[in-house]
């Protein structure tokens, strides 16, 4: 257990401005498999989302003192890796894949025009899929999210199995993906 | 029609220059986009993609591994900025300066990494840490090993496929990378930083044909009924049982192909030149009318320095040196100094960090340099 283990996100983000290792550390873990997670069903290709999601927590560390936050830190992180990654498409030489994808939304999709309300929905997806999950396997989650407990400390404070806490920790990772894919495509239809 | 507004919409967003109805489009599909080859990932390899990420994180700040987009955020490596021979700097130090100093990040060298680009479009990073099949492409088996190389094994019914079966493959490196490919008749291929070479994942027919762009040394499987050819540049070479290296970046301007061993034969509009080993032959892109020029003695040590992991400077010029600096160590050259004019001469690993190699620069008391992030200016 760190001291930063109970810090709000504004009074990490302030740390981390006073040049705190630790409180980078922390942003880390709390961010590393929500993004990581989001990156990888994007690009589907691991070395892509392990270089985008360093690239956001490496620019979060050298543009520290000149980060303000619109918003939560979180939704910084969001829209960094966001914009990074339609970067990288933009840049990708091939990109049949996306154009037919495009089509598709073209034809089913609503469009939404403020960006704000965008940044907003992207942030609430991915938060409300984490307080979606059921009860003990966020619990997991939460705690390897949120802390720096590894597996095996974990299993110990919630008294299972480390295997339990490797399969549930998968499971989590799992179902916020489906759900996060169909959830998304829903809001836009409920929506509009 | 619908088609060619969605790639241009990626054109312009590259460019920055979508207006806010574009970028509300293309983020909210963004939205409900997902990649449609993704694949589960087990919980232990996603943690040590997140382990790898932290220990890259970790200590002094990452070095950026922008592999197929330019970079963008030079300017936030405030802290990064390092000045070589200009020692002054150190002594005007405050306490921000202390505290960069810690932070200081010299530029690594090149690596060995590439993408592959198969027939229906997939891409593969490839890199020292994944080995293991990547693809069957007509029958042909492509492997990855650890060693920066990637292997097309040939398989059974090859000859047989008509030109239009052939599936082609291109290999690219980035600025900073190098890879080796060996093609499906054994011939090996080394690419040097940001180039690139497409070929077919079997070979048939009358010919071996492969096109690059930048710089590669082959060693080519002689065949007699089926010759080897690179296509660069409006130029062909072609072996007659062979070791050569190409050069045909396009900031060169000029197509040097050198032998080492063997024999080949060039051609550039109708004209030929067969050449010996030990020459090299130069084709002026801008104008290629005048010919392809031979030099007898070539300096054939500097040629393919590059394949024996070197740096070797004879005579050449600021400009070309830092072209050469630039692609490997994947920096943007800037000038804010007088150039000299004068050649300069050195060796140097290539496998040193930048400032190494900067520094023996500097030591000819003809040039100055400073590193800022990924940027090297001549003072």
């Amino acid at each position: 257990m760190t001291p930063t283990n109970g810090l709000t996100d504004f009074e990490l983000f302030d740390l981390l401005k006073a040049d705190d290792r630790e409180a980078f550390a922390e942003i880390y873990n709390r961010y590393k498999f929500i993004l990581h997670n989001h990156a990888y069903k994007k690009l589907g290709n691991r070395e892509e989302a392990k270089d985008l999601v360093q690239d956001v927590f490496s620019n979060l560390w050298t543009k520290r003192s000149v980060i303000n936050l619109h918003s939560t830190l979180s939704g910084y992180l969001y829209t960094s890796l966001k914009n990074d990654i339609l970067n990288l498409f933009a840049h990708q030489e091939v990109k049949d894949k996306y154009i037919v994808s495009m089509e598709v939304f073209s034809r089913t999709g609503a469009v939404l025009t403020d960006y704000r309300i965008r940044e907003k929905q992207f942030s609430e997806l991915i938060e409300n899929e984490i307080l979606a999950l059921p009860t003990k396997m966020r619990k997991v989650f939460e705690l390897s999210r949120k802390s720096h407990l590894n597996h095996k400390d974990i299993a110990e404070q919630l008294d299972i199995s480390e295997k339990t806490v490797d399969r549930q920790i998968s499971n989590a990772l799992k179902i916020l993906r489906t759900k996060l894919g169909l959830l998304g495509f829903l809001i836009f239809l409920i929506k509009y | 029609m619908q088609k060619q507004r969605f790639y241009q919409l990626f054109d312009k967003y590259k460019a920055g220059e979508c207006t806010p109805d574009e970028i509300a489009f293309m983020e909210s599909w963004y939205f409900t986009y997902e990649d449609p080859q993704n694949e589960d990932i087990s919980l232990s390899d996603r943690k040590e993609d997140l382990d790898e990420i932290w220990n890259n994180l970790n200590g002094v700040p990452h070095r950026k591994q922008r592999l197929i987009w330019p970079r963008m955020v030079a300017a936030a490596s405030i802290l990064m900025f390092l000045s070589i021979g200009g020692y002054y700097l150190f002594h005007k130090s405050n306490n921000q300066a202390q505290l960069t100093q810690n932070k200081m990040d010299d530029i690594t060298p090149g690596s060995n990494k590439a993408i592959l680009t198969l027939s229906n479009g997939r891409q593969i990073l490839l890199n020292n840490s994944q080995s293991g099949q990547l693809a069957n492409q007509n029958n042909t088996i492509i492997t990855n090993t650890v060693k920066g190389q990637v292997v097309y094994k040939a398989g059974t019914g090859n000859a047989d496929l008509t030109p239009e079966q052939v599936l082609y493959n291109i290999m690219t490196t980035p600025k900073g990378g190098q890879y080796q490919v060996i093609l499906p008749d054994g011939s090996k291929v080394l690419l040097n930083a940001a180039s690139s070479l497409r070929y077919p994942a079997a070979f048939t027919g009358k010919e071996r044909k492969v096109e690059l762009t930048g710089e590669a040394y082959f060693e080519v499987i002689h065949n007699a009924k089926s010759p080897f050819r690179v296509i660069t540049g409006g130029q062909v070479v072609e072996d007659i049982g062979t070791h050569f290296n190409v050069n045909a970046y396009d900031d060169e301007h000029l197509i040097k192909t050198t032998l080492i061993e063997g024999s080949v034969k060039l051609s550039a509009k109708d004209r030929q030149v067969i050449l010996k080993p030990g020459q090299q032959s130069r084709l002026n892109v801008d104008s290629a009318d005048q010919g392809i020029k031979v030099i007898e003695d070539a300096n054939v040590e500097e040629a393919i320095a590059w394949k024996n992991g070197y740096f070797r400077f004879n005579n050449n010029k600021i400009p070309e040196i830092m072209r050469q600096l630039s692609r490997w160590y994947d920096v943007d050259i800037i000038y804010k100094g007088p150039v000299t004019n004068e050649g300069l001469n050195g060796k140097i690993s290539r496998f040193k960090n930048i400032s190494q190699v900067l520094q023996m620069l500097e030591s000819t008391g003809l040039v100055h340099f400073k590193i800022h992030g990924k940027e090297v200016t001549i003072i």
